[in-house]
């Protein structure tokens, strides 16, 4: 059962970054939901911290109208995000991009994680390593409980 | 020295040197930022002009000009626009630099207008439809203006309130 363990838990890491990592346009979406789904994406030049969609400032309004536009003249996700990046920079997305620069911000928490958990796991063994086993007692042991024995006797 | 004239000390000494740091910053106001578009083609800037002449940047090859993104709401677009209008009479040859005004906010055309004839500026107003020009060159706020080079790339976006001095210097006539 121990044996799994490790495996077991390197397995769920993978899974959840796979999961995280998963872009969630694959699945087939109309343009609505495509417009809708940018417009969340898109960060508000005006306001702090807020979507496109979550404003109604006259240049989130704009950029709604641009989004719609370019998804109607057939425009993929990717080259409308790359559109507002090549204007606002790499703060027009609310999420950072995966590429260049920024895409340290999601390479950083993985790396950090392999780090710590390769860290762990020496620590443990040198620890299990260092540890004197307690399962079988030593002679010294038997020496002491048959002392006591006998003095009790 | 006791620990506690150390500690006096080094934050005496902190403070001291964030008051220089403060005091020796420039205004917030007007500066050059960066922006994605500079050093690439302009976006298009085409269309109408509030008086009936036809505006098109692309046309304008050859010779700087400036994009200047503007309402009459907006304090510092007011106080820039007696320097814009100085510096478009000190450069009225054929090839000097153009200056193209963006109307922002498509309620405040009527008042644009105005606003010109009362206090001057011959140069071109266009309506910015829905912010679209606006968007397409990532404004964030007003006054904010784009410096295109004679080939026709964004040189410089400046955010805030624009100055004579600046404008020469960055339109390279001085």
């Amino acid at each position: 059962m121990r044996k799994f363990a490790w495996p077991a838990v390197f397995t769920l890491l993978v899974l959840t970054l796979i999961v995280g990592f998963w872009p969630a346009e694959h699945a087939p979406r109309d343009n609505d939901q495509r417009i809708a789904h940018l417009a969340e994406q898109v960060r508000c030049p005006t306001c702090a911290g807020l979507s496109v969609a979550q404003s109604n400032a006259p240049l989130a309004v704009s950029a709604k109208d641009e989004i719609a536009q370019q998804v109607s003249a057939g425009r993929s996700d990717q080259q409308i995000r790359d559109y507002f990046v090549s204007r606002y920079g790499d703060s027009a997305l609310m999420t950072p991009s995966k590429h260049g620069a920024a895409g340290a911000v999601w390479l950083l928490p993985v790396v950090l994680g392999v780090v710590l958990l390769a860290g762990a796991t020496v620590a443990l063994r040198r620890w299990r390593a260092a540890r004197p086993d307690r399962k079988t007692p030593s002679d010294d042991d038997r020496q002491l409980v048959a002392d006591a024995l006998a003095g009790r006797s | 020295m006791t620990r506690t004239r150390v500690v006096v000390s080094a934050v005496a000494l902190v403070v001291v040197a964030l008051l220089a740091v403060l005091a020796s910053r420039h205004g917030a106001s007007t500066e050059l930022t960066a922006s994605p578009l500079v050093g690439h083609p302009a976006p298009e800037v085409a269309g109408t002009a509030l008086d009936g002449r036809t505006v098109d940047l692309a046309s304008m090859r050859g010779r700087y000009v400036v994009v200047n993104f503007f309402a009459t709401w907006c304090a510092p677009c007011r106080q820039e626009h007696p320097e814009i209008a100085k510096f478009v009479a000190a450069h009225p040859g054929a090839d000097a630099p153009q200056v193209i005004a963006i109307a922002y906010d498509s309620n405040d055309v009527t008042n644009a207008k105005s606003y010109f004839a009362q206090n001057g500026g011959t140069w071109p107003i266009l309506a910015d439809k829905g912010s679209e020009v606006a968007v397409n060159y990532g404004v964030r706020g007003l006054p904010e203006s784009f410096i295109v080079d004679p080939q026709g790339n964004v040189s410089a976006r400046i955010t805030g309130a624009l100055t004579v001095d600046q404008l020469n210097s960055l339109t390279g006539v001085v």
